[in-house]
């Protein structure tokens, strides 16, 4: 009986101990889940540089690159204003650890730097441009990372490279292609999430011959929960993209590399794990040329108030058409408007001149002033350039004001600002209610075309309103007057 | 029925001429709306500058684009002298100083029809005659809408010119005379610590070719920090002066000491080089900053003071 009792409690334990322990092993051995939002985010994913050196002596800053064999074999993506080096055949570091700057790309296969060499490159060796930047590894935990386990970052490593010389590598394809850690080091991975201070000091080990890179970041103290989001930023000089593969490479497509990112338990054991993808491709140039340019553009108005002044005739860009003078001793006002672009260093100005004063019938108004009265010069009959309120008190290089119509006939002009500060009077300048000016009249009267419109620098729609009035005494001879004025834009010397 | 059907051709005729009359009327009382007209012309490059042998040639392209209605264009090619201090232009237009050029340049004159965003390239070639003198010599490329002759009643017509100026240096050996003098540097010799410290630059051009200026102004408080203001590199004209002004980033500013408050004794030394070459021509002032507001202030509480003391003394 106690023997069959024993015998029974010996089958119950055995039996209770191997359930336990099977329980026991199951539950450490766990079956690997996929973490959730995981990610692989590169500040650059552009290829690094890669071509052969084909030629490129000391002294000179042209360089030839080789037309097939390496994982560049055109200049489609190198770009002025790039850094590259020259390494020899072995790649052992830039030659003369000299950087350079590309000056210009000239065609497939040429480029200039633009500093010379200052030493010739190994025409069995490599021009590379390395591009680099910090990733950030983002992911939350399905699973619980133990106390004492850790998290493990694989990043692929080109096969049999140097993968952490700075150099850029590259494989035939994906799978022996792959990144370079350069010299990267545990201080140059920082951890957030799930208490920073409950994750050890990283672990770098840089890949060998086919072993990829890895990066181990181990959890002490404490457990991390399931469901925490863990952002693993890893900066340093910058982990170097690698060069595109050398077979079956289309510029512009993307070559895509799996980096493995995985929870481990304290026996390194995989809890769970994600394959993110970091997926460098060729950069674009956006390029354009902007030459140095002046524009003017010189624009009627409808019938409105300009430089405070009602105006109710049309304006055309070509013309001021004041058609018929109704009213003698009357103020008539119209007016243009001039826009200014400029992207030249040092300014424009914009001058104006007449051709000669309004002649009946566009005969020649000889002098600057009349012969006699308001409007005879000598044989001919013209309106005269306005005095303004005085009888000199205006000419084309001073402004006066102008509000008498009466005894005062002429044609004057003035100005107003619409956009910018360009103009260099104003309409009501000085407390003047129309601070007036003459037209310059260069041909007939000798003067000088003055400028109506400058600047010293670079302007962006610059805009005026350039405001003529016209009056004339009750005796003006009837006919038509006409005369032509000219805007010249020209640049500062 | 013969009389129904002509009475109806009659109506319709007269539906359609009072329609045609309707229509006539309405031209003159509701008028289209002007549509907005433009002249607008653009030239590039601005400025061309060159260095030429007698006798050889040199070809510039002035493109001249049109942003607004149609026009027809005539470029000219006129001599031009500074009118002023200021980098301005004065055109010189009488027939016989553009004559007597004429035989230098040689480019397409007739006139061309520009329409409406196109533009058009003017190729001069530039060739200065065999014992040509050697010094400067300055043109404005010049392009002239040509108006219609749309003759109305009174009429002021307006035309547009756009300019490119052109400095030519003529020289045999490409290293002529450059010669820079300091024709004015100055500064408040005493200000007030809160009014900002200015300067007045005004170099001279006295060799035989228009060249820029390379420099600085630099700045030292006396056992203070030092400042540096660029000098802008505007071109300096033969026989000429010119304002210059300094270089900000890409921005013309006034040459003047940043700063709210200046305290002490500051020295400043304009220096440049002719070109970025040569020997550096060089001036030195001296400016004394002190708080004089702040000091007549004290000096005004200070009499109030003594003079309220003294009223209530009296009293």
């Amino acid at each position: 009986m106690f023997i069959a009792m024993n015998k029974k409690w010996l089958v119950l334990v055995l039996s209770s101990t191997l359930i336990f322990a099977s329980l026991h092993f199951s539950s450490t051995v766990a079956r690997a889940a996929s973490l959730n939002n995981t990610s692989v985010t590169m500040s650059n994913s552009r290829f690094s540089f890669k071509a052969g050196s084909s030629s490129g002596t000391s002294g000179s800053s042209l360089i030839t690159i080789g037309s097939s064999g390496f994982p560049d074999n055109n200049t489609n993506h190198l770009f002025p204003g790039n850094t590259v080096c020259f390494a020899d055949a072995g790649q052992n570091g830039c030659i003369g650890s000299t950087n350079y700057k590309v000056s210009n790309i000239i065609d497939s296969t040429h480029f200039n730097l633009t500093t010379p060499l200052s030493a010739s490159v190994d025409t069995s060796g490599y021009v590379v441009a390395t591009e680099s930047g910090t990733w950030t590894v983002a992911f939350t935990t399905v699973s619980a990372i133990p106390n004492g386990g850790s998290i493990l970052i694989t990043i692929p490593m080109a096969d049999n490279a140097n993968g952490n010389d700075g150099i850029p590598d590259s494989g035939s394809s994906i799978l022996t292609g792959g990144f370079d850690l350069n010299k990267l080091i545990a201080g140059n991975i920082a951890i957030t999430g799930c208490t920073q201070a409950n994750f050890g000091t990283p672990v770098v080990t840089a890949g060998a011959t086919t072993v990829d890179h890895t990066i181990s970041i181990p959890r002490n103290t404490a457990s991390c929960a399931a469901g925490t989001a863990i952002v693993i930023t890893i900066g340093g000089n910058g982990i170097v993209n690698p060069a595109p593969i050398t077979s079956g490479h289309t510029q512009g497509t993307a070559d895509v590399y799996g980096i493995t990112v995985a929870t481990r338990d304290y026996g390194n054991n995989i809890i769970d794990n994600a394959i993110p993808r970091a997926a460098p491709v060729e950069a674009v140039l956006v390029s354009a040329n902007v030459d140095e340019s002046l524009s003017l553009v010189v624009a009627g108005l409808a019938p409105g108030t300009y430089c405070g002044k009602s105006q109710t005739i049309t304006t055309t860009a070509t013309s001021i058409p004041w058609g018929h003078i109704a009213a003698a001793n009357t103020f008539y006002y119209a007016a243009q408007t001039l826009t200014v672009n400029t992207n030249a260093a040092s300014g424009y100005a914009v001058t104006i001149q007449e051709n000669d004063q309004m002649g009946k019938n566009g005969n020649t108004c000889t002098g600057t002033a009349p012969s006699s009265g308001d409007y005879t010069f000598g044989t001919s009959t013209c309106i005269r350039d306005t005095v303004c309120n005085g009888t000199s008190a205006c000419s084309e290089t001073t402004s006066a004001d102008w509000t008498i119509p009466t005894g005062f006939a002429g044609l004057g002009y003035t100005e107003a600002s619409m956009s910018g500060t360009d103009a260099p009077f104003f309409y009501n300048e000085m407390s003047r209610t129309w601070s007036s000016k003459q037209l310059p009249d260069v041909a007939q009267g000798g003067k000088t075309a003055q400028t109506v419109m400058g600047n010293s620098g670079p302007v962006n729609n610059s805009q005026i309103y350039l405001c003529y009035t016209i009056t004339i005494p009750g005796t003006q001879p009837s006919g038509y007057y006409y005369n032509i004025v000219k805007y010249t834009a020209t640049a500062t010397f | 029925m013969q009389i129904t059907q002509s009475t109806n051709k009659l109506i319709n005729y007269k539906i359609i001429i009072g329609l045609l009359v309707c229509w006539f009327v309405g031209l003159f009382i509701f008028p289209a709306p002007a549509e907005a007209q433009e002249m607008s012309l653009s030239i590039t490059p601005p400025l061309t500058e060159i260095a030429i042998q007698p006798g050889k040639v040199f070809t510039q392209t002035f493109t001249v684009s049109n942003d607004g209605t149609p026009v027809v264009i005539k470029p000219e090619i006129v001599p031009f002298v500074p009118s002023d201090s200021n980098g301005h232009a004065e055109i010189i237009e009488d027939q016989t100083s553009i004559n007597a050029f004429s035989s230098w340049f040689l480019f397409d004159q007739t006139p061309y029809s520009l329409g409406e965003n196109s533009n058009h390239d003017f190729t001069v070639k530039i060739t200065p005659p065999e014992g040509t003198p050697e010094k400067d010599y300055y043109f404005t490329f010049l392009v002239e809408t040509q108006n219609d002759n749309n003759l109305g009643v009174n009429n002021a017509q307006a035309k547009e010119r756009i300019g490119a100026n052109i400095l030519m240096n003529i020289t045999k050996d490409g290293n002529p005379n450059k010669k820079a003098s300091i024709i004015k540097f100055s500064a408040p010799r005493i200000l007030d610590s809160f009014t900002g410290l200015t300067y007045t630059i005004q170099l001279g051009n006295s060799g035989s070719s228009f060249f820029k200026p390379s420099g600085k102004i630099t700045v030292d408080q006396i056992l203070g920090s030092t400042t540096i203001l660029n000098l802008a590199p505007l071109n300096i004209l033969v026989n000429g002066t010119r304002e210059i002004s300094c270089l900000e980033s890409q921005d013309l500013v006034p040459c003047k000491l940043p700063g709210k408050f200046l305290i002490g004794i500051y020295r400043s030394n304009l220096s440049f080089t002719v070109d970025g070459a040569g020997s550096t021509v060089e001036k030195q002032i001296y400016t004394v900053a002190f708080p004089f507001t702040i000091a007549l202030g004290l000096i005004m509480i200070g009499i109030s003071y003594g003079f309220i003391r003294k009223l209530a003394k009296y009293k």
